[in-house]
C-alpha cells in the first residue's frame, strides 16, 4: 500500500482504542442499571455516572501527554478527518445544542431550526472559504495566521484581544451549563462541580494541549452520541416500533398537529424581526410544533441563520482545529464529517423533543390538576416544571417546563428507568467538555503565542514555548471558571452572542486575508476593529436578556460594515509586499510543505548556523 | 508540484468551484423557510414537508454540498497538478 501525504502518520489503532472506550462507557451504564435494579443506593449510582466517564476521558488525556510544541499546538498534524469532524461538530454544538436546543425545539417548535440551519451552514462556509487555506498555512492560531499573512505584529495582538472575548463567552456558557447538568446528575455543591469539570478539562489541555484535547474530546463526543442516539432509539422503539427515531418520528409529529388542532392550540404569528426564544427558566409552549414563526419572525429567522453561519465559519476556536489534519484534502473532509455528526446529534435531539411533546399533549393537556402523572409532579417538586390554573381541563399554556430539563425528563415521562436520564446527562457533560477543552486550548494557544510572544516573529525555545502554553491554558480555564461563577447568564444566549461577535470580527478579516490579494494589514485592522466594536455595541444596546439575537439585523449590519471598512482601507493603503503576495499564492495551492512548518524549519536552520559557525 | 503558469487558471477554477457549490446551497437555505407554510401542506416520511426540510433536509443538502465540493475540488487540484499527492 502506498503511503501518501493524506495517510501518513495516522495511528492505525485509533478505531480499536475508541471501540474499547465505547464498550467501557456502555459497561459503566449497564453496571449502574443492574445495580439500580438490585436496589443499590441511588446517590452512589449518580456519582458513578458522573465520575466513571470522567475517569475514562482523563485516561485518554494522560495517555496523550506530550513534550513537543508541534504536538501540543497542532496534535502533530495527524488527526484523521472523521475524528476531527466529530470534535468540530461537538465543539460547535457543545452542551447548548445538546441541552438547550432540545428544549427550544420542544417549546418553540419549528423556530428553533434556525440555530441548526445556522450552525450547519457555518460548516459549509468554513469548508469552502476558510479551512483548506488555514490548513495549508498551518499557523497554530488564527491571529498568528493573520499576522504572518499580512506581516504585522499589531494585527496579531489586536486580533488576539478581540478573539478572546467570544471565546471567553463560550467558556462561561459551557461551564455554567456543565455545572447545571452535573447538579441535575448528582445534586452536589456548585463549587465542587466547578472544580471537577474545570479539573477534568484542564487535565486534558494542560497535559497534552491540542493532542490530548483531540483524543479525550473524541471520547467525550462518542459518549455524547451514545447518550442521545441510544435514548432516542430506545424510546423510538417503544413509540414507533422502529429504532431510527431520526426518521420515524414523523407520524407522531403529525399526530401532535392533529391534537393541537383539536385542542385549539393557538398559531400566533410574530413580527417580521422578532426573536423570542425560551430562556433557561420555566416556559410555556408558544404555538404548534410544526408551524413556523410563532416566536421568531421570518426575517429574524433568516438573519439568525446567516449570522450563525458566518460566526461558525470564522470562529477562531473551530477553524484552528482544521490545522491538525494530515493535509488540505482531509481539512475539507473534516467539515463534511462535522455536518454528519452535528446532523445526527440535532436530528436525534429533535426526536427527543417530539417524543416528549407527544407525551405532553396526550398525558398532560386536558387533564385536571389532580390527574397529572407522577413524573410531572416529581418535576414540579424539584422546580423544573409548574402548572397554573385549576380548571378541570388544563390548556396547553397552563403548563411550564424548564427549557434545559426537556432533554433528560423523557425516560421518566415514558415510564422508563431513571438510569437512562443519567446516560443522557453524562452524554451532555461529554459534549460540554469537548467545547470547554477545545475553546480553552485555542484561547490558551492565542495567549501564549500571540499575546505573550506576540511581538517577536521567532518562537521562544521549545521548553519555554511548551510551558508558556501549559500555563496560559490553565490560566484561561481558571479565569473562565471565575467569570462563570460570577456571571449569571443564559448559556444559549451567551453562545449566540459569542457567534455574533465572531461573525462580525473574525469572518470578514479571515475571508479578505485569504481571498483578496490586495488586502492590507491596515484594512484588516479596520475590519477587526469596526466589526468588534459594532457587534459588542449591538449586544450592549439591546435590552438585557437575549442580547444581539433580539435583533440579528444589527449583527449582520456589523458584518457588512466590517467588510466594507476592510475593503475601503485596503484600497487606500499601499499594496502588500511581494513576499506577502507570494506567501498568499503558496497558501492557495494544496500541494507542497505547510507554510508555517517550513518557516519554522528554516528559522531553526538559521539559528543553528548562527550558534555553530561554518567550519566548526 | 504545480507549474507556475498553472497557478492563475487553477485559482480561477477554484473560485468558480467555490461559487457554484455555495450559491445553490445558500439559495436553498433562504428559500426553504420562506415556503415553509406551502411545503407543510405536503408530507414526507410522515413529517410536514416544511418542518422536515428545515431540519433534516438542510442537513442532508449540506452533506451532499460539502461531499460534492470536496470531490470536485480534489478533481480541480489534480487537473492542474496542485494536489498534495502530485
Amino acid at each position: 500500500m502506498s503511503v501518501t501525504v493524506r495517510s501518513r502518520f495516522v495511528n492505525p489503532r485509533l478505531g480499536t482504542f475508541f471501540g474499547i472506550f465505547a464498550s467501557l462507557f456502555a459497561a459503566i451504564f449497564l453496571m449502574v442499571l443492574i445495580s439500580a435494579e438490585l436496589g443499590a443506593n441511588e446517590a452512589w449510582l449518580r456519582i458513578v455516572a458522573l465520575i466513571g466517564p470522567l475517569a475514562l476521558y482523563s485516561a485518554f488525556a494522560l495517555a496523550s501527554f506530550t513534550t513537543e510544541p508541534f504536538e501540543f499546538f497542532a496534535a502533530g498534524r495527524r488527526v484523521p478527518a472523521v475524528y476531527n469532524g466529530v470534535i468540530v461538530a461537538f465543539a460547535a454544538s457543545g452542551g447548548t445544542a445538546f441541552i438547550c436546543l432540545t428544549g427550544a425545539l420542544f417549546l418553540n417548535g419549528y423556530d428553533a431550526w434556525c440555530i441548526v440551519m445556522g450552525i450547519t451552514s457555518g460548516f459549509v462556509f468554513m469548508a469552502m472559504l476558510v479551512a483548506p487555506y488555514l490548513r495549508k498555512f498551518g499557523a497554530y492560531t488564527v491571529p498568528t495566521f493573520l499576522a504572518r499573512r499580512l506581516e504585522s505584529r499589531f494585527v496579531r495582538v489586536l486580533a488576539a484581544a478581540f478573539f478572546a472575548v467570544p471565546m471567553l463567552l463560550i467558556l462561561i456558557a459551557e461551564l455554567r451549563l456543565g455545572v447545571w447538568v452535573a447538579q441535575q446528575l448528582t445534586g452536589a455543591h456548585q463549587e465542587l462541580l466547578f472544580a471537577i469539570i474545570v479539573g477534568s478539562a484542564g487535565l486534558a489541555v494542560v497535559a497534552g494541549g491540542m493532542r490530548a484535547s483531540t483524543w479525550s474530546g473524541t471520547a467525550q463526543a462518542i459518549a455524547a452520541l451514545i447518550g442521545v442516539v441510544l435514548l432516542s432509539g430506545i424510546v423510538g422503539v417503544m413509540m414507533t416500533n422502529l429504532p431510527v427515531p431520526q426518521l420515524s418520528s414523523g407520524p407522531l409529529l403529525r399526530g401532535i398537529g392533529r391534537l393541537e388542532s383539536d385542542l385549539g392550540v393557538p398559531t400566533p404569528q410574530t413580527s417580521l424581526f422578532a426573536f423570542e426564544f425560551a430562556a433557561n427558566e420555566l416556559a410555556s409552549v408558544t404555538g404548534r410544533i410544526a408551524e413556523p414563526f410563532a416566536s421568531v419572525g421570518l426575517a429574524g429567522f433568516l438573519l439568525t441563520v446567516l449570522t450563525l453561519a458566518l460566526g461558525v465559519a470564522g470562529a477562531p476556536w473551530l477553524v484552528v482545529r482544521c490545522t491538525t489534519t494530515p493535509g488540505v484534502y482531509e481539512a475539507r473532509k473534516t467539515l463534511g464529517w462535522a455536518v454528519f455528526f452535528f446532523g445526527l446529534l440535532v436530528v436525534s435531539a429533535s426526536s427527543v423533543a417530539v417524543f416528549l411533546r407527544h407525551v405532553f399533549m396526550n398525558d398532560l393537556v386536558g387533564r385536571s390538576r389532580e390527574g397529572l402523572p407522577a413524573w410531572f409532579n416529581d418535576l414540579q417538586g424539584i422546580g423544573l416544571a409548574n402548572v397554573t390554573g385549576s380548571v378541570p381541563n388544563l390548556p396547553v399554556n397552563a403548563f411550564q417546563i424548564h427549557r434545559d430539563a426537556v432533554a433528560f425528563v423523557l425516560p421518566q415521562a415514558v415510564g422508563m428507568t431513571e438510569v437512562l436520564s443519567f446516560l443522557i446527562l453524562a452524554g451532555a457533560l461529554g459534549a460540554i467538555l469537548v467545547a470547554v477543552s477545545t475553546t480553552a486550548q485555542a484561547l490558551g494557544a492565542i495567549v501564549a503565542e500571540d499575546v505573550i510572544g506576540g511581538l517577536r516573529w521567532s518562537p521562544p525555545p521549545k521548553v519555554v514555548r511548551l510551558w508558556t502554553g501549559r500555563i496560559a491554558v490553565a490560566g484561561v480555564l481558571l479565569l473562565a471558571a471565575l467569570a462563570a461563577g460570577l456571571f449569571n447568564g443564559d448559556p444559549l444566549a451567551l453562545t449566540l452572542a459569542a457567534l455574533s461577535i465572531s461573525a462580525a470580527t473574525a469572518f470578514p478579516a479571515l475571508v479578505m486575508a485569504i481571498w483578496w490579494r490586495k488586502c492590507t494589514s491596515l484594512g484588516v485592522v479596520a475590519a477587526l476593529t469596526s466589526g468588534f466594536v459594532l457587534s459588542v455595541l449591538a449586544i450592549l444596546a439591546m435590552p438585557a436578556g437575549w442580547g444581539p439575537v433580539a435583533n440579528p439585523l444589527a449583527t449582520l449590519m456589523a458584518v457588512v460594515i466590517s467588510a466594507l471598512a476592510g475593503l475601503i482601507v485596503s484600497t487606500w493603503t499601499p499594496l502588500p509586499s511581494r513576499v506577502a503576495v507570494e506567501r498568499l499564492r503558496d497558501m492557495r495551492i494544496p500541494g507542497g510543505e505547510t507554510i508555517y512548518d517550513r518557516e519554522m524549519r528554516l528559522l531553526r536552520l538559521r539559528q543553528r548556523e548562527t550558534t555553530q559557525p561554518a567550519g566548526s | 508540484m504545480i507549474d507556475r503558469r498553472e497557478r492563475k487558471p487553477y485559482w480561477m477554477h477554484t473560485k468558480w468551484q467555490m461559487f457554484v457549490s455555495l450559491v445553490p446551497y445558500l439559495l436553498l437555505v433562504i428559500v426553504i423557510p420562506i415556503y415553509t407554510d406551502v411545503l407543510n401542506s405536503n408530507k414526507f416520511l410522515g413529517y410536514p414537508l416544511g418542518f422536515f426540510m428545515a431540519g433534516h433536509g438542510v442537513i442532508i443538502i449540506a452533506l451532499f454540498t460539502v461531499a460534492g465540493f470536496v470531490n470536485r475540488q480534489d478533481a480541480v487540484d489534480r487537473w492542474h497538478g496542485a494536489s498534495e499527492d502530485s
